[in-house]
């Protein structure tokens, strides 16, 4: 242990003068932060999100090879190719198609447990506006029609 | 761009056990989110880092993320968050970093249940709003009626901005239906002009980069 005591200044000392150095070279050694704010953007990763992020329109514009039969026809419109105007008249309207995945949930009750089980299946619907204001969405299941003898009340109880 | 240093995010995630303490921080270059619920999450790092905030994003845990104003938030992705990989290079180095970017599962069902998520809703990128809209939502539009309709969804205050990082996220809170008859509304009262021809519909397309750009 150093046990002398610090020599206490008067300030009578001869001055030490401390020797000149070149300025301090600052010297950035972490990542390029500007060049990978950049190719961040450029990531793969965007392509694999951008299908339910941004938007994604599809249509060919061309003159087919060979005239095209229905098959050809339903085949490009469930795909989304052919969406545009149609029709005439009263009957000009927007088509649009559009693949929707249906996911069926439900369950059965086991003598100790419970299955959970879920069906999924793709389909296509088609959306339409008309000129005049009338909108339309096509699915693959007919519009349930309103029953309305279910609400009413039988003749025979009608006080 | 310069002074990315200032555009930049960091996420941090801290684990304790009942001998280590472990502290793994990443550059956050995207985010999207409303309040502590994010949605999507941009980061890149090392390797170690970046699979010890996937991981932590999988089992999901909370982190805190520091804004580029140094403001803090606790942030989770919720259930069933997915994780998409990516990488990129490093100038002048021969290793490459790692990219991720977090989605959430509200996100991943983007346009249902009446939520639509925009990246970008500035006043430059109202085409990419609307087509986005129209693409999510399965809309049979065109994209001269987007300035129309947008408007409207402005009005009745169906478009809500919610918390980003070099983006400017908005969700739309409309069901498919509503639009539909919105749109009906529109066009039986003459607001919406139909187009003159029969003809297909094209729409721009965007790529991240552009559907990202910041006002110049």
């Amino acid at each position: 242990m150093w046990k002398n005591p610090l020599p206490l200044l008067t300030g009578d000392e001869t001055p030490y003068d401390v020797p000149p150095s070149p300025p301090a070279e600052l010297t950035y050694r972490g990542l390029p932060l500007d060049a990978l704010e950049d190719a961040a953007i450029g990531s793969t990763a965007w392509g694999k999100i951008r299908s339910f992020l941004l938007p994604k329109e599809d249509v060919e514009v061309g003159r087919p090879i060979t005239p095209l039969h229905g098959g050809h026809v339903g085949l490009l419109c469930t795909a989304g190719l052919l969406n545009g105007t149609f029709g005439r008249d009263h009957d000009r309207h927007i088509a649009r198609w559009r693949t929707v995945k249906y996911v069926t949930t439900f369950t059965e009750e086991m003598e100790n447990y419970v299955e959970v089980h879920k069906r999924e299946r793709f389909s296509n619907e088609l959306a339409l506006v008309y000129s005049d204001g009338r909108t339309l969405v096509l699915t693959d299941e007919k519009p349930k029609k309103e029953n309305h003898d279910a609400e009413r009340t039988p003749p025979a109880r009608a006080a | 761009m310069q002074n990315a240093h200032l555009r930049l995010a960091r996420l941090e995630y801290q684990r304790s056990t009942s001998k280590t303490a472990t502290s793994t921080s990443v550059h956050v270059s995207h985010y999207m989110g409303d309040g502590e619920e994010a949605h999507l999450l941009s980061f890149f790092g090392n390797d170690a880092e970046v699979a010890a905030i996937s991981s932590a994003i999988q089992e999901n845990h909370r982190f805190q993320l520091v804004y580029p104003d140094g403001a803090k938030q606790r942030i989770g992705f919720g259930s069933d968050p997915a994780c998409y990989k990516g990488t990129f290079g490093v100038p002048g180095e021969k290793r490459s970093l790692r990219h991720v970017i977090a989605v959430s599962s509200v996100l991943h069902a983007n346009g249902s249940a009446g939520l639509s998520f925009i990246l970008n809703d500035e006043p430059h990128t109202q085409t990419l709003v609307w087509a986005t809209l129209a693409t999510l939502l399965g809309l049979p539009v065109v994209p001269e009626w987007g300035t129309h309709m947008l408007e409207a969804l402005r009005r009745a205050k169906k478009i809500v901005p919610i918390s980003g990082i070099a983006c400017a996220p908005a969700v739309v809170q409309v069901t498919r239906n509503e639009m539909l008859e919105w749109i009906g509304r529109e066009c039986a009262a003459g607001h919406l002009p139909f187009p003159e021809t029969n003809d297909p519909i094209s729409w721009p397309s965007f790529e991240p980069q552009e559907a990202l750009a910041l006002p110049s």
